[in-house]
């Protein structure tokens, strides 16, 4: 794919030297020779697809003031969230025989009414929560950026399909960091948004209190420009998540005493550090802030998740408990563990410490974490409870409610791309796009992904 | 025995038929995750309480 973002995308098809057609077709054609190295989607509809694409091209030589603002822009949809015609089997068993969906959810049909193209269902965890796993239908996506390697999750067909060239963009969900682990480890950026704020009608939930949906694209402006779309508000122009206001950027990090650094893998935090010097040298104020306890965060979010899942799958797990697969199936009936006491604790928790995380950012454009507490590594080293068993630094945001971007910044010495996510207010997302775009220059991503030389290809 | 939500309830140490002893082992070790979840969580309720208490002093 010759093109990086949505712009270059669309000036290419404007200036008629692309037609969306050869576009759609190529990337069809990448998804069948990859799937069964990547297993980046669930199924794809080609005809749908190369049927909308030509009627796009019609309309760039007929009338190109009519097009819509995403013209020519592919996408991908997690496979928990509803596309008309096509089955959405969340991964699981349970679900290879349910008839199609009737209707798009609300986001699919936003951002197919502003033109985009819906290729198909990416992979994911079994219902975003269990994976990754070998004993489902399909079997987990792969990185595209080293052979054999984790991706990320819960979203992970989401990040191999927009990272592998194979979309321009992908629809995930977020309960725990599902859009911001695939986005870190594949060299993405995702958008978790203000909890409540985009429409999920159409989207298969997992715990409600915790649970969003949100954009994964190649860059902050394609970011800026899904999210508008599938918040129901005009579509801006990709550029202007770059305008800059002449303002300082002041961004909070914690303090030494937040404990930090002791959670983090050596090869994060040095990344890390660098990564804040260079925005240090480019300007940016680095404003260390008093933050709320990292693991109670980490404690209420994981209590309140295991037990909503819990409340959801709990009965029909143990009834038909083959039809789904050991990791999805151990996570759910560990979740009925948890006290009604707890539960109720971590709910009062989450409105204690989503007050003072408000108060801790009010001083600053934006809080910044690392992206994980840790790189990728291979898939099949990757431990049912890590989510438990290490801080997830992810939790935070949705615990709390606030946006929380993530933005790649670098590669890790093993060969797959790292980042930083920004933390910002409630419902402040174009301040945080604007912000993170102008970070985005700083850091300056622009590695060259290989997949056919990481798989060996020909 | 802690209480439980009724929806929730499982007293079963055990895994349904069909499960392994490897998969028995992780559900055990899921379990003791949890249990050091929730003793965190007191212990971290005991902090909040504490300064709760400290900025509204009794009358």
């Amino acid at each position: 794919m010759t093109h990086k973002s949505i712009a270059q995308l669309q000036r290419g098809l404007r200036q008629h030297t692309l037609r969306v057609e050869d576009v759609v077709a190529e990337q069809l054609n990448q998804i069948q020779a990859k799937q069964d190295r990547l297993w980046a989607y669930i199924d794809w509809d080609a005809d749908a697809a190369l049927s909308t694409a030509r009627q796009q091209d019609a309309l760039l030589t007929s009338d190109p003031n009519a097009l819509p603002p995403l013209f020519g822009v592919t996408f991908s949809v997690k496979d928990t969230i509803d596309v008309a015609g096509m089955r959405t089997t969340a991964g699981s068993k349970s679900r290879v025989d349910t008839l199609p969906a009737a209707q798009d959810a609300i986001v699919v049909e936003r951002l197919r009414q502003a033109g985009a193209i819906c290729l198909g269902k990416a992979n994911c965890h079994e219902f975003a929560f269990g994976g990754p796993s070998f004993d489902l239908p399909v079997p987990p996506a792969l990185s595209p950026w080293q052979a054999g390697y984790f991706p990320g999750g819960s979203s992970s067909g989401s990040g191999t399909t927009v990272a592998a060239g194979l979309c321009h963009a992908s629809i995930g969900t977020d309960t725990a960091g599902s859009i911001r682990s695939p986005s870190t480890h594949c060299g993405l950026v995702g958008l978790k948004p203000t909890y409540g704020t985009l429409p999920i009608e159409g989207v298969h939930m997992l715990s409600l209190s915790l649970d969003h949906v949100g954009p994964l694209t190649r860059t902050v402006a394609d970011c800026a420009l899904l999210y508008d779309v599938m918040a129901g508000n005009k579509a801006s122009a990709p550029q202007s998540a770059s305008r800059s206001d002449g303002k300082r950027i002041r961004l909070g990090v914690p303090l030494p005493e937040w404990g930090l650094e002791q959670e983090l893998q050596p090869e994060v935090a040095r990344m890390f550090t660098e990564t804040l010097a260079r925005f240090g040298d480019a300007g940016v104020d680095l404003v260390p802030i008093e933050l709320p306890s990292l693991d109670a965060m980490h404690v209420a979010c994981g209590v309140i998740m295991m037990a909503e899942v819990a409340y959801a799958f709990g009965p029909t797990v143990r009834k038909h408990f083959d039809q789904f697969g050991r990791v999805f199936r151990g996570r759910i009936l560990v979740g009925e563990r948890i006290p009604a006491s707890a539960y109720l604790q971590a709910l009062q928790d989450k409105l204690r410490l989503q007050r003072q995380m408000e108060r801790a950012l009010s001083a600053v454009d934006a809080l910044v974490l690392p992206g994980a507490t840790a790189v990728a590594g291979p898939l099949n080293e990757v431990d049912t409870f890590y989510f438990l068993a290490t801080i997830n630094l992810n939790a935070i945001a949705n615990l709390t409610g606030q946006p929380a971007l993530a933005i790649p910044t670098g590669m890790a010495a093993c060969g797959v791309p790292f980042g930083i996510q920004l933390l910002g207010q409630h419902h402040q997302e174009h301040d945080l796009l604007q912000l993170a775009a102008k970070l985005e220059q700083i850091v300056g991503f622009d590695v060259q992904l290989d997949t056919d030389a990481a798989y060996s290809l020909p | 025995m802690p209480e439980r939500i009724r929806t929730l309830c499982s007293d079963d140490h055990v895994l349904p038929p069909g499960a392994d002893s490897r998969e028995q082992q992780e559900f055990d070790r899921g379990k003791q995750l949890i249990e050091n979840l929730i003793a965190r969580q007191t212990h971290h309720a005991v902090d909040a309480l504490s300064v709760l208490s400290a900025g509204h002093p009794k009358p």
